[in-house]
């Protein structure tokens, strides 16, 4: 693990993986949400706090990230987005939403190749 | 499993394949006709790094294709040739053509055999999730030892399939059986039906 791969959020020293996880989801927090999110040139609006809070719900509760499908009708059901597709989180997350969440909300790299 | 894929012969392993298998593969392989489609999931990944004649000169025609998550959870290397990463999704579509305007169960998933460990019993969740997200008509018909992936540490994924209505889950039941956690309590005659009734039949 090279120290330039590494986040510093109020002083701390946050440990990422090649892909950018955090090693330990323990030291996740909104702050290293936030961080690894401008590191990435990114500024996180509410309705990436929804999807990044909904993916660390899902995989608290089932153990993975959830299916698309399944975002796209809760984020239909829970926000006001009542047209929310796959186009919406594609938008939202270009380099796929479910994989960025996941970066986002401190949760390892989806295995899945679902 | 085999499965016909248009006229493409499809095998598809999620288990060390045996002489049964691989004289199949063979048999599709001495055919004049498109080459045939092998996809390697789960268990049958751990195969890819023994010794064999998988990749034997005569087997040198067919298109292997692996499931590229299996393979990342047992290797940190690139995939070799002339194996080929894919995805689930891409392949069920492959093998299981969109047939949601027929009537009666469009996939069913066959789940008879206990998870070995906590990564099968993901990789058997994993085909059904897979179809999920393509919304198609799934059916998960759990029996026998399969029941045991409905219980224990690990079960909780296949939650999912309820609390968000991605799959139907039917689980064969005797009278004097214990009740099982999820799923639709079906006696082995209605079991036996979903069977012959499924457009595809996936023995996971």
């Amino acid at each position: 693990m090279s120290a330039q791969s590494d986040l510093i959020v109020d002083g701390k020293r946050i440990a990422l993986d090649d892909d950018g996880h955090l090693v330990a989801s323990s030291d996740w927090s909104e702050a290293v949400g936030r961080a690894l999110a401008e590191r990435a040139g990114l500024r996180l609006d509410d309705r990436h706090w929804w999807l990044i809070r909904f993916v660390r719900d899902h995989h608290a509760r089932y153990g993975m990230p959830p299916l698309m499908r399944v975002v796209i009708r809760a984020m239909r059901e829970q926000t006001d987005q009542a047209d929310a597709s796959s186009r919406t989180l594609y938008r939202m997350f270009p380099e796929g939403p479910i994989r960025e969440a996941c970066r986002y909300a401190g949760l390892p790299r989806p295995e899945s190749c679902i | 499993m085999i499965a016909a894929s248009g006229s493409v012969a499809a095998f598809w392993w999620r288990l060390r394949p045996g002489a049964i298998e691989l004289a199949a593969l063979d048999a599709a392989l001495a055919c004049d006709g498109p080459r045939p489609a092998v996809f390697l999931q789960g268990r049958a990944v751990d195969w890819l790094s023994e010794p064999t004649g998988l990749t034997a000169p005569r087997r040198a025609g067919a298109d292997w294709q692996v499931c590229i998550g299996s393979w990342r959870r047992r290797n940190s290397e690139p995939l070799p040739a002339p194996f080929r990463p894919a995805t689930l999704a891409r392949w069920i579509d492959r093998i299981c053509p969109d047939r949601s305007d027929r009537p009666g169960p469009e996939l069913v998933f066959d789940v008879g055999r206990a998870p070995v460990d906590g990564r099968d019993r993901i990789e058997t969740l994993e085909p059904i999730l897979a179809a999920a997200s393509l919304d198609r008509d799934v059916t998960v018909l759990v029996h026998g030892q399969g029941r045991d992936h409905l219980a224990g540490p690990g079960s909780e994924a296949w939650d999912q399939l309820a609390d968000f209505e991605l799959a139907a889950l039917a689980v064969v039941c005797a009278a004097d059986d214990p009740r099982p956690r999820l799923g639709n309590l079906i006696g082995p005659e209605r079991a036996a039906r979903l069977r012959d009734e499924a457009f595809k039949l996936v023995t996971l």
